[in-house]
């Protein structure tokens, strides 16, 4: 794998401290390293296979750090950040793509999607986003434990290492948010608030 | 929802969760003691934990991966791909993002269409899409959109196209309703363009809205020629393509669990493209005859609920009559679309540029308010075409002899002036037959013309009306009667005819393709029948002075025209010397200036005028057929520039000046090969021929010990590009060949049976005369700079695939293997001597010592001897000189002029064209040369014949060969002055 562009790695760390534009330059860019790995992973496989999330993550995120020059304080950090991204990137994209499937951006949801929310796609990915968001305010921690499972990719272990918690911890943490996410996502759609 | 609460819920559903579901309402009475708010949340989220099932399990770029990989709009704004800087995105759709970029290296705009991944993981069909998107964007037709490039980077094929500002017709349709004329005028444009795609073997096969995009100024650009294929190619799921034969098979069983997701253009297919048959010109056609029902009507003729009843209405249902539609339609155009959407190929349109004419004539009467709407019709039949005019016709049979009358009547009836605010032009037909129609010459009158048709099966000379009218044959004789000019008072007409025996073979001009291949003698014959007497015994292109007192023709071997005056009574013909800087003298069709003062001619593509007296040549514009306009005040002619190719311009001329006084400006968009133009004498019409050449190889089963065919010839390929010189692969399943087009010519390979592919095509150059080596791996072709005028080719090898081409001999061309393989001769084009090339040592030996070698040295299939063309002796012959070098001996020298030897495998036999006509032997090194008059082997009727580079397959059971046909029709162009 080559090296990632030191330029990313330090706009990851502009952006962490607090460089709102750097996010701006950083979003393309990282997209494209993804949009180059997603294609690289796909082809990799046979049709219907689905593809080795752990190891495109893994080569995205050697893609993110440079690592002769990180000025991360830890690992958490680094990952917390790149989690932030990773979800920015992945939500921007699921909703350019679901409003084109939804045909302007109307919320019909019929009834059989409802009960197809176990199978998420960028329209879900967007409303998970949004229920994200709520999450947040009642529980931070809890939500970033979502973002890293879910939109960053990592595993249990990997969550309880960057989080500093026990994988027990995480694993319940993990499946009441889930609980808390479906629930919000099953109201936002029959119009309950 | 407070956050403390959260946590207290929390800690209740972990509880719980921890619990097997009997115990959990226990738990839960325990817990909440009487809190139902609180309990009730705990329930519903337990719910929401046992509905969940994987919900989030898989995580967002494992979900986004798919789209992200086929994605490309992440190529934002301000990025650059290669030397494009991306601007903007203007669109996607299924074939990609289009962004507006900006060309930095030439400061344009274009649009950037980035092909997703998805398309092009196959390289063959990639590279098969890159051929028939350049092919079609060669065309340089005004309404197919121009593709500068095709290329990648980092990872992204992109096509850098012209960036056209407007919208799509899919975009208009959403708009306030498109008018009827517009509509005609917009489907009767894409109808041009898919005409000129055609001609050149190209097949949109994806025609719909969405691909027609509409300039601020009304012109409409067809996109996408090429990707159907490509995309269909690389859907196996819905439509599985056997490229090479060209057929779609639609796999119906995957159609119909995809209810919808092709509906876009399944609504566009044609019945055979939903049956899954092969697809050819007509079924474009058909797709844009779909479109105009949209645009007419507002709906689809066919849609189903899903995209497997779309393709069942489109097979099997009969389409709403649009006039029920829309009542306020004339009601000619359900006529229009019947024939477009017929569901019987046969009974379609079979040309797009019939379909174009009838829409412009639908327009034109729309215009004028010819038509009426179907809803005040109410049944009427439409209007009874025209009657031939009567009076002309009896003057015409009955004035035979009588010459001046006929022209008088004639010249009573004026053209109908349709004034039409929107078209100054108007071009209609004037023969329709299948054959060769062309030459026309006006007489004075402007509304007779006479031309020259092959319906007969040979070139004779008619006359008719241009509003109609019957063709009178005015030659009536077995031999081949052409190039016809009506004298300036109408009384006589000068004509080329075979008819004394010898001819001369002008196959030199027949590389411009506009022209019938040869001369003859020049004949004067009455202008409505008579006697014919010859002038000149030997001549070609003939025209009248202003006064009609002499003509003006030219005269000479094939490499070197000169132009020549002589009385119209016949007498010693007077050269008018003139001179051209640089280069053989090509001198055709001189033509005097009404005023007398200047003589037109073309030279080597090239549209001269020289003083009547002669002198040093002006060259005026790149171009083919200069004929004056009425007035001297400008010239009209065939452009072959690229862009221009062969449609009408007119050029303003300055006659005391001798030059020209202005830019050009177009008078035809091309018909076919518009060209052999002549103008009334009031300048208000012009007539000419628009021309189809066809060049193709083929091959006739042949006995080449016997030297007779044993079988009709089968055609190799089908394109309208023209060929010169093929060569088959050693073992005869594939050919390579040349084809040339406007200014460009590529070397193109085709597997017998398959379509052609493009092996070389770097626009810096121009290749040509290809040679397969024997042991099948190699190709040597001559190859020269796009824009070398030294006219010095190089002789280059590449692999039989196209790959690694490499510069073997400068300044050398015209190779030919030798039979061992390990060598190659070839022609130094400096010395104009053949030599041979051993590729394992890489020494060249010269074999020949004399003047006048012309084209390649082949070797016999013993490889003792080497023949080659020789133009010493003033005519073309065959002579050959054994490889050891030495004396050359003649072969044939026949008074006419001999092309192409080629050795049958014995050697016993050296078979050759005579007049690039029909084949010919003579006994070759295996008799020992024995004496003995020329064979005729192969018995083509000759008119309009034009063989080239034929050669013997290696199995000797074959012979292959470049066959040129041309067939057109006449066509009048009125000019509203």
């Amino acid at each position: 794998m080559g090296n990632s562009p030191p330029e990313i790695t330090q706009l990851l760390v502009d952006w962490a401290n607090g460089d709102q534009a750097a996010l701006d330059t950083l979003m393309p860019m990282v997209y494209a390293e993804l949009h180059r790995l997603a294609h690289h992973y796909m082809k990799r496989e046979r049709p219907g296979h689905t593809i080795q999330t752990s190891a495109l993550v893994n080569e995205a995120y050697l893609k993110l750090i440079d690592q002769r020059k990180t000025h991360w304080q830890n690992r958490a950090q680094f990952f917390a950040i790149s989690a932030q991204l990773m979800r920015r990137i992945l939500v921007d994209h699921a909703r350019s793509h679901s409003y084109v499937k939804r045909g302007g951006g109307l919320r019909q949801v019929s009834l059989r999607e409802v009960a197809d929310l176990s199978q998420v796609g960028p329209s879900e990915i967007v409303m998970l986003d949004e229920g994200l968001a709520v999450l947040a305010e009642i529980d931070p921690r809890q939500s970033q434990i979502v973002e890293l499972r879910f939109f960053a990719g990592l595993t249990i272990k990997e969550t309880a290492e960057v989080m500093g918690l026990s994988p027990a911890t995480i694993k319940v943490e993990w499946r009441t948010a889930r609980a808390w996410l479906y629930r919000h996502m099953r109201k936002d759609q029959s119009g309950e608030s | 929802m407070k956050a403390e609460r959260w946590q207290r819920i929390k800690e209740i559903l972990e509880g719980a969760l921890q619990r097997e579901p009997q115990e959990r309402e226990k738990f839960l009475d325990e817990q909440c003691a009487g809190d139902i708010e609180t309990r009730q949340e705990v329930e519903t989220l337990l719910i929401a934990d046992e509905q969940a099932g994987n919900f989030g399990e898989t995580p967002a770029i494992e979900v986004m991966a798919e789209i992200i990989a086929n994605d490309d709009s992440h190529l934002l704004i301000e990025t650059s791909l290669a030397h494009y800087r991306i601007i903007d995105r203007l669109g996607a759709g299924g074939m990609g993002e289009v962004y507006l970029a900006e060309d930095t290296k030439l400061g344009r705009k274009v649009a950037l269409k980035v092909l997703p991944h998805s398309l092009i993981a196959d390289e063959q069909s990639k590279r098969r899409f890159i051929q028939e998107a350049k092919t079609a964007s060669s065309l340089s037709h005004p309404n197919i959109i121009t593709i500068y490039e095709i290329s990648s980077d980092n990872g992204h094929d992109f096509i850098a196209m012209e960036y056209v500002e407007g919208e799509t017709v899919r975009g208009m349709l959403s708009g306030p309703r498109i008018k009827t004329a517009r509509a005609a005028d917009l489907i009767a444009q894409t109808a041009s363009a898919l005409a000129a795609a055609h001609e050149a073997g190209i097949i949109h096969r994806d025609i719909k809205p969405e691909n027609l995009m509409v300039t601020r100024a009304s012109q409409v650009k067809v996109l996408d020629f090429g990707l159907a294929k490509l995309v269909e190619a690389q859907r196996p799921s819905l439509v599985t393509s056997d490229a090479d034969a060209d057929t779609y098979i639609l796999s119906q069983k995957n159609v119909r669990t995809m209810p919808g997701t092709v509906l876009g253009t399944v609504s566009y297919m044609s019945p055979e493209q939903a049956e899954g048959q092969p697809v050819d010109r007509r079924s474009d056609i058909f797709s844009l005859g779909v479109v105009l029902y949209e645009i007419l009507g507002g709906k689809r003729p066919f849609e189903g609920k899903s995209a497997i009843d779309t393709l069942h209405a489109i097979i099997n249902d009969e389409p709403p009559s649009i006039v029920e539609l829309n009542p306020s339609l004339p009601y000619e155009v359900t006529e229009l679309l019947g024939k477009a959407i017929a569901k019987d190929r046969a009974e379609r349109y079979q040309h797009a540029g019939d379909f174009e004419l009838d829409l412009r004539r639908f327009k034109r009467a729309l215009e004028t308010n010819s038509l009426v709407s179907s809803r005040t019709l109410a049944g009427q039949k439409k209007p009874m075409r025209r009657s031939i005019p009567i009076l002309t016709l009896l003057a015409l049979l009955t004035l035979a002899g009588v010459s001046f009358a006929a022209w008088r009547i004639g010249q009573a009836r004026k053209l109908p002036t349709q004034k039409s605010s929107l078209e100054s032009v108007r071009i209609l037909p004037v023969t329709v037959d299948a054959g060769f129609e062309g030459e026309p010459s006006f007489a004075p009158d402007g509304q007779t013309i006479a031309y020259v048709s092959d319906r007969t099966g040979n070139f004779e000379i008619y006359l008719k009306q241009i509003s109609g009218g019957p063709d009178i044959n005015l030659t009536n004789h077995p031999a081949d009667d052409m190039q016809p000019a009506v004298s300036p008072d109408g009384k006589q007409i000068v004509f080329v005819s075979s008819r004394s025996g010898k001819s001369d073979c002008l196959c030199f001009f027949i590389y411009g393709t506009d022209q019938p291949l040869m001369g003859g003698s020049i004949w004067v014959m009455p202008a409505l029948g008579g006697s014919p007497r010859r002038i000149v015994e030997s001549g070609t292109f003939p025209s009248w002075s202003p006064d009609g007192t002499s003509i003006i023709f030219t005269k000479g071997p094939w490499y070197g025209q000169k132009v020549y005056k002589v009385p119209a009574t016949g007498g010693e013909p007077q050269e008018v010397s003139i001179q051209l800087k640089g280069g053989f003298p090509f001198i055709a069709y001189p033509s005097y200036s009404p005023d007398g003062r200047w003589l037109a001619f073309e030279a080597a593509n090239t549209v001269y005028v020289v003083n009547a007296n002669g002198g040093e040549a002006v060259p005026i514009v790149e171009g083919k057929h200069p004929k004056w306009s009425g007035n001297t005040q400008s010239l009209i002619y065939c452009s072959v520039e690229a862009g221009k190719n062969y449609t009408l311009w007119q050029i303003p001329f300055s006659t005391n000046e001798g030059k020209s006084s202005g830019a050009p400006e177009p008078l035809t968009v091309g018909r076919g090969r518009d060209t052999q133009e002549a103008v009334s004498r009031d300048g208000k019409s012009i007539v000419f021929s628009a021309l189809d050449v066809s060049f193709n190889l083929e091959a006739l089963p042949f006995d080449s010990e016997m030297g007779r065919a044993k079988d009709r010839p089968q055609s190799i390929t089908s394109g309208s590009d023209l060929i010169y010189f093929h060569s088959a692969s050693p073992d005869g399943t594939a050919s390579v060949f040349d084809s040339h087009r406007g200014a460009t010519s590529f070397i193109w390979r085709v597997d017998h049976g398959s379509p052609p592919v493009q092996l070389t095509s770097d626009p810096n150059y121009k290749d040509s005369f290809p040679r397969w080596s024997k042991d099948g791996r190699n190709i040597a072709f001559n190859r020269i700079g796009a824009n070398d005028v030294t006219g010095t080719e190089d002789l280059w090898l590449m692999a039989a695939d196209g790959a690694n081409p490499q510069r073997l001999i400068e300044k050398a061309g015209y190779a030919e293997w030798m039979p061992n393989g390990n060598a190659l001769t070839y022609v130094s084009l400096t010395e104009g001597q053949i030599y041979i090339y051993d590729v394992v040592t890489k020494g060249s030996r010269r074999l020949t010592n004399e003047k006048g070698i012309y084209g390649a040295g082949v070797p016999s299939s013993d490889g003792k001897w080497i023949a080659f063309m020789s133009i010493a002796s003033g005519n073309v012959d065959i002579r050959a000189v054994p490889i050891e070098g030495g004396q050359s001996r003649t072969v044939v020298a026949s008074d006419q002029q001999d092309f192409h030897p080629t050795f049958s495998p014995s050697g016993k036999w050296v078979y050759f064209l005579l007049d690039h006509r029909n084949l010919y032997r003579v006994p070759g090194p295996a008799q020992n040369w024995r004496e003995a008059n020329p064979e005729k082997v192969t018995n083509f009727p000759e008119s309009g014949l034009f063989l080239e580079d034929p050669h013997i397959s290696p199995k000797g059971d074959s012979l292959i060969y470049a066959r040129r046909r041309t067939t057109g029709d006449i066509w009048v162009m009125s000019l509203n002055k």
